[in-house]
């Protein structure tokens, strides 16, 4: 097993691209996948920490148990909104989602 | 260095170069169902740094949800949303708001890692070995029954509204009979 | 671990809310022949299943015990917030049908759904470790997902449920993150472990940043800039009693938690987050403000009003020790009151104008001289008229500044709290001076007559005799927060 500070570098490295992506996407479906990519880089964090600071007490895993929990609800009722705004395809691009609107 | 430190040392190099490649992909493929597989791989990288964590409940659960669940819900909804020629469908934003995101981003790692690696810099190398006959599959059962028990009844609640949830807000008429009962109100626009 | 074992009787708030959600929806799914005029009625029984889970909160009172290994707390601040969000969820279904049914919604979803939503917030008040903080506060953002996009035929509510979406997951990944952060330094994901695992000693600087990332992620739902900016565009595109619901139910939860973490866990680490927040509050005092006096639509308005009386909630929690909690306290009920009185009325007007333009509001007072009148109420009382209850939370607000030290901040917000009179009584002039375009008398039924009503009385009793509610808040605070 590789030393603890890898595996934060990595998960950093994850949860800044997620970032970025989440900031900087037109495509509301991406902005999705990027946050996506976030929530794991905190998985990675919570197992890693899990191991090597409290190996015994699992509490960073069954915090990820709950976090891909949540994750796959959330994205399942982000489809849903997905799908209804298709319907109103003229007045609605997807690929055109912007934080701020006016 | 010995062989086995090496031979962990290649295989979470080859697991990284998964994770971040994936990551990279998602946000920098032009076309947002390349975007999509990119991110299943990513995934996949994310399941096997669980495995050699000797998170082995969590990498099975990693591949099942995020690959089996969230990365195939992602594909369909990107293929039913599709509209004609898919090659430029994952821009990004102006020019000036993705030079802040970007920034943002980067400061945040150079920020972060830092202080991290001040944080640890005399971590063991390896970390302390899990007694013989430790079942850790068999202690999280145990604890999301015991002492998660309410964040996992919790959960059952989430799980209930995301279903209806989902159902009421891809619903596609007005529910009932009240359908038109004012024509012209509330037309579909 | 110490800490309680399972204790199912201190949950009998959320058990009977849950439940008769559950019971709401499947009725509502199993009913042959149910119209959209016989679902009301499932509005009425949530309206019950609110005023029982509040008695049994009340009764809860002066329990102050944790449970379930460490990861509940019942105390008298966490019943106090209960009470406060059973109370928005309660007004919230007493005006929802009517807007409701207009706009073919089945009141009985919308009350399955208010109900989840109120039940999460009745947990995370009283969350004590980061995975049932989490859990109670997804379940809160899943059910406004829903509540948000409820409404059909229009563009408008689904796009602004995916705003909310995707802003508000964005924030609880980076709020995931510093706890991810803090669980790693501290090894512990309890609140009440996390001060005691750094000691008396300085706090890591990576723990500093963590502490700052979980004050990004909640301060999304309290509309702390910058934040905020989802709360207009939601505002304006969700159905009202949503609106109504969702500005006061879920800050009101988050607040009691930002309390709790804050004021509790990250007390010690003071020197990194109040400077910050001061700085924030002030910001979202200005922002909110100055952004509300060019708005013409008087949900765009609401909205930023919600994010300037964030703004003096939030210089509150900079503030701290006890007077600054118990002013967080005192302020939000006041303001979850006022709010949503104001929602009532929107939601009468606007479904009669078909539109929420403050210029449709022209000649209230004549068409309907109640309605004119508790809009009036509400509004003067946002803005900090005395007798009203908003005066005086904003004189405890203020006054737990100063005790503080912290009378700069407290003197810029006294100042930029005098522009908000400005764009209320804008509005309140639209009412009563401006000539009304239609002159047809409004109808609203008895839900919404008693919403008025309560909002009415809360506003008035609350300013003229703030004595209970304010010691209701000092004693639940001198209970202490673990």
């Amino acid at each position: 097993m590789v030393p603890l500070p890898y595996y934060f570098a990595l998960s950093l490295t994850l949860f800044s691209i997620g970032l970025f992506g989440a900031l900087t996407k037109r495509n509301a479906i991406t902005v999705l996948m990027s946050i996506e990519l976030m929530l794991n880089a905190v998985n990675i964090n919570l197992v890693a920490f899990s191991r090597f600071i409290t190996p015994q007490a699992l509490l960073g895993h069954l915090f990820v148990i709950f976090t891909i929990t949540v994750a796959a609800a959330e994205v399942a009722v982000g489809l849903a909104l997905v799908l209804t705004l298709n319907r109103h395809r003229d007045s609605v691009n997807l690929q055109d989602f912007t934080w701020l609107r006016g | 260095m010995s062989t086995d430190q090496l031979g962990s040392l290649l295989v979470f190099a080859g697991l990284a170069f998964l994770v971040v490649g994936g990551g990279l992909g998602v946000v920098f493929f032009r076309n947002v169902f390349h975007a999509a597989v990119s991110m299943a791989f990513a995934f996949l990288g994310v399941a096997g740094i669980y495995f050699s964590l000797q998170a082995d409940f969590l990498g099975v659960i990693q591949v099942l949800i995020y690959i089996g669940a969230v990365a195939v819900i992602i594909a369909f909804a990107i293929m039913l949303t599709r509209r004609g020629d898919m090659a430029e469908t994952n821009r990004f934003v102006s020019p000036g708001q993705l030079a802040l995101g970007a920034l943002t981003a980067a400061g945040l790692w150079v920020a972060l890692l830092g202080l991290g690696l001040s944080q640890w810099p005399g971590q063991p190398a390896q970390a302390p070995p899990l007694p013989a006959g430790t079942d850790l599959t068999l202690s999280l059962g145990q604890l999301l029954l015991s002492q998660m028990a309410l964040p996992f009844e919790i959960a059952a609640v989430l799980l209930l509204v995301a279903l209806v949830g989902a159902v009421l807000i891809a619903r596609e008429d007005h529910p009932g009979q009240g359908r038109r009962e004012q024509p012209g109100e509330v037309g579909k626009s | 671990m110490d800490g309680g074992a399972m204790n199912f009787a201190i949950l009998w708030p959320e058990i009977i809310t849950s439940g008769v959600g559950v019971l709401v929806l499947a009725v509502g799914l199993l009913a042959k022949g149910e119209t959209l005029q016989r679902s009301r009625a499932a509005a009425w029984v949530g309206v019950l299943a609110t005023v029982a889970a509040a008695l049994a909160a009340w009764n809860l009172q002066g329990r102050n015990l944790t449970a379930f290994f460490g990861g509940y707390r019942l105390d008298d601040l966490a019943v106090f917030f209960k009470i406060v969000v059973l109370l928005a969820a309660g007004m919230t279904l007493l005006f929802a049908p009517d807007f409701l049914v207009r706009h073919f919604v089945r009141p009985s979803d919308f009350t399955a759904l208010v109900l989840f939503g109120v039940t999460g917030m009745m947990l995370l008040a009283s969350a004590l470790d980061f995975i049932t903080l989490y859990i109670s506060l997804e379940l809160i953002s899943l059910s406004f997902y829903a509540l948000i996009a409820i409404q059909k035929g229009e563009v408008r509510p689904a796009e602004a449920g995916l705003k909310y979406l995707l802003l508000s997951s964005l924030a609880s990944a980076v709020m995931l993150y510093g706890m991810s952060l803090i669980y790693g330094l501290t090894g512990s994901t309890y609140l009440e472990a996390i001060p005691k695992a750094f000691g008396s000693g300085q706090w890591p600087l990576l723990a500093g940043v963590g502490v700052l990332f979980i004050l990004a992620g909640l301060g999304l739902k309290v509309y702390l800039v910058p934040f905020h900016m989802w709360a207009p565009d939601v505002y304006e595109g969700a159905p009202v009693p949503t609106v109504a619901f969702l500005a006061t139910g879920s800050s009101a939860a988050t607040l009691a938690v930002i309390l709790r973490l804050f004021e509790g866990s990250f007390a010690a680490a003071g020197g990194v987050w109040v400077p910050v927040l001061l700085v924030l509050a002030i910001v979202t005092m200005g922002v909110g403000n100055l952004m509300a006096l060019p708005q013409t639509n008087i949900k765009r308005l609401l909205a930023y009003s919600s994010i300037a009386h964030a703004g003096y909630i939030l210089l509150a929690v900079a503030a701290g020790g006890s007077s600054g909690a118990a002013a967080v306290m005192y302020y939000t009920l006041l303001y979850a009151v006022s709010t949503i009185a104001a929602f009532a009325v929107v939601s009468v007007y606007s479904q009669a104008a078909g539109s929420s333009d403050i210029q449709d509001l022209a000649g209230l007072a004549r068409r309907s001289p109640f309605l004119s009148f508790v809009m009036l109420a509400a509004f003067a009382s946002l803005a900090g008229v005395p007798p009203l209850a908003g005066f005086m939370a904003k004189f405890t607000v203020f006054a737990a500044a100063v005790e503080a030290g912290l009378l700069v901040p407290a003197g810029l917000g006294l100042v930029i709290s005098v522009i908000s009179i400005y764009y209320y009584f804008q509005v309140i002039r639209v009412m009563y001076v401006s000539e009304p375009r239609e002159s047809t008398p409004l109808t609203f039924g008895w839900g919404t007559r008693v919403a008025l009503l309560l909002g009415l009385a809360g506003i008035l009793l609350l300013g003229v005799f703030p004595g209970p509610a304010l010691h209701m808040a000092q004693t639940a605070v001198a209970a202490g927060l673990f």
